[in-house]
């Protein structure tokens, strides 16, 4: 994982401060998290 | 029933005091320091992240003024003489409920703006599932454009990574497919179940894009459209079968075997015999000339899609009840799993499909006129569908009972009773 996407990774995994939408956004942001990784691998090949 | 509605009132009046006695949850500035970081970070998620920068600075807008509001009317009350404070708790009350339902309202919005950017990374959903990255990504874009996210769903990602890391058979009839499309296709149908596979696999064998197209599902989803299948409409043909149609269309969504049985005979013909078959298995009670209840609907998905599906009234006169759905269907929808729902005016009168969502729009198949039309999200929120549906409000709602995709367990049986 890059620095960069570590960096926003910790910036804003915690979706506690969304109140009733916490779950929706922390759902969205760790499948984000794993597709930006995906596609940085596939670009690496 | 005196119990029932005195138990709802109860239950209603706690959540009043407690809207008055607490502020909206949430933290402003903590979000708004997050869409700071999706900015900055704008290298990596391009589009997505700045509609998710844009969709947290919005809500935290929203829910700062609804909890300043709330704190202002709590100062304003306390700032009343005790003995005149009577007067003003009317509006301490009404003011508080309307500044929840604002903060819950925007809590909604953004969720469904969250389930619309998941339902984007399809690649990473493959990846949970095992997938290999490179097959994960390869069968996540097949054939999506417009409204329509690709050939597989996301439960049908995440169930072909279980089907395919335990079968060789399976492997080694994608290994025989002639075309990245045509594995995506049979991925699909692995998904769904395993009867007949290596038929279907026969039969969809160096077939072209259109031919898959057409006969492996019932509407065309990337746009809307009349919808028809080698030259037959696509459509309720009598009164009664709404519903009937849209389960039709949803199995064939979810199972590609299911649509190419219906379009591999004459379709016209088949499609009538589904119908017949299809109105008679959710009515066996039901009186059929009322057309299908929202409890045979969700029975005979959950017999047909592998998943558990209950039904849910909607309140519409309950602004929230009509957001907390429209949220939840979106949600599915998102997912790849086409949601039935209820519309109606007085009483509920038609079921149409929910089959696409993208940012505010969303894609519904109306079965009367056999078409897909494009409704905004907000048409929903404020009883506005005549114009698209027919009638004006949403009263219902058929939800997979888990939307992260699960199969059945193993103690429960096919029509959901455990």
């Amino acid at each position: 994982m890059s620095d960069a996407l570590e960096e926003w990774a910790a910036a804003t995994a915690d979706g506690s401060a969304l109140g009733p939408a916490a779950e929706a956004y922390e759902r969205m942001q760790r499948l984000w998290a794993v597709e930006l990784a995906a596609r940085a691998e596939l670009e690496e090949r | 029933m005196t119990q029932v509605t005195a138990l709802r009132w109860f239950r209603r009046l706690r959540g009043v005091v407690g809207e008055v006695r607490s502020a909206p949850a949430g933290d402003p500035a903590r979000i708004v320091a997050m869409a700071q970081a999706y900015r900055r970070a704008d290298e990596l998620g391009g589009a997505v992240f700045r509609r998710a920068a844009a969709g947290l600075e919005e809500y935290a807008a929203v829910l700062a003024a609804a909890q300043a509001e709330h704190a202002g009317l709590r100062a304003a009350f306390r700032a009343v003489p005790p003995l005149l404070r009577v007067g003003a708790v009317g509006r301490l009350v009404r003011g508080c409920v309307q500044a929840h339902t604002a903060a819950s309202g925007a809590a909604d919005l953004f969720a469904r703006r969250c389930g619309d950017l998941a339902g984007r990374a399809r690649i990473a959903v493959g990846v949970e599932a095992g997938l290999p990255v490179a097959e994960a990504a390869e069968l996540a874009s097949a054939a999506a454009r417009g409204y329509d996210s690709g050939v597989l769903g996301l439960r049908h990602l995440r169930l072909a990574g279980e089907r395919l890391a335990g079968s060789a058979e399976a492997r080694a009839l994608l290994d025989r497919a002639a075309s990245d499309l045509e594995r995506a296709w049979l991925v699909k149908a692995m998904a769904a179940g395993d009867a007949g596979l290596a038929e279907f696999a026969e039969a969809i064998r160096g077939r072209p894009a259109d031919w898959l197209a057409e006969r492996l599902t019932l509407v065309d989803r990337h746009a809307p459209g009349t919808q028809s299948r080698l030259g037959a409409a696509v459509r309720q043909h009598e009164p009664t079968t709404c519903g009937t149609t849209c389960l039709i269309v949803a199995r064939a969504e979810w199972d590609p075997r299911y649509a190419l049985a219906l379009t591999s005979a004459e379709f016209a013909t088949a499609f009538r015999a589904a119908r017949a078959a299809v109105h008679a298995e959710t009515n066996r009670w039901y009186p059929r000339f009322a057309g299908t209840s929202p409890h045979g609907m969700a029975r005979w998905l959950t017999r047909h899609l592998g998943v558990r599906h209950r039904w849910r009234a909607v309140d519409d006169t309950d602004a929230r009840d009509v957001s907390r759905a429209l949220r939840d269907v979106l949600a599915a929808v998102d997912a790849g799993d086409p949601v039935p729902v209820l519309v109606g005016a007085v009483v509920p009168r038609h079921y149409v499909l929910v089959v696409g969502h993208h940012d505010g729009s969303v894609l519904v198949f109306e079965p009367s006129a056999g078409r897909t039309v494009v409704v905004p999200d907000r048409a929903f929120l404020d009883g506005d569908l005549r114009g698209a549906l027919g009638f004006p409000h949403l009263q219902a709602v058929v939800l997979p009972d888990d939307q992260a995709g699960q199969p059945l367990s193993a103690g429960m049986s096919a029509d959901g009773s455990k």
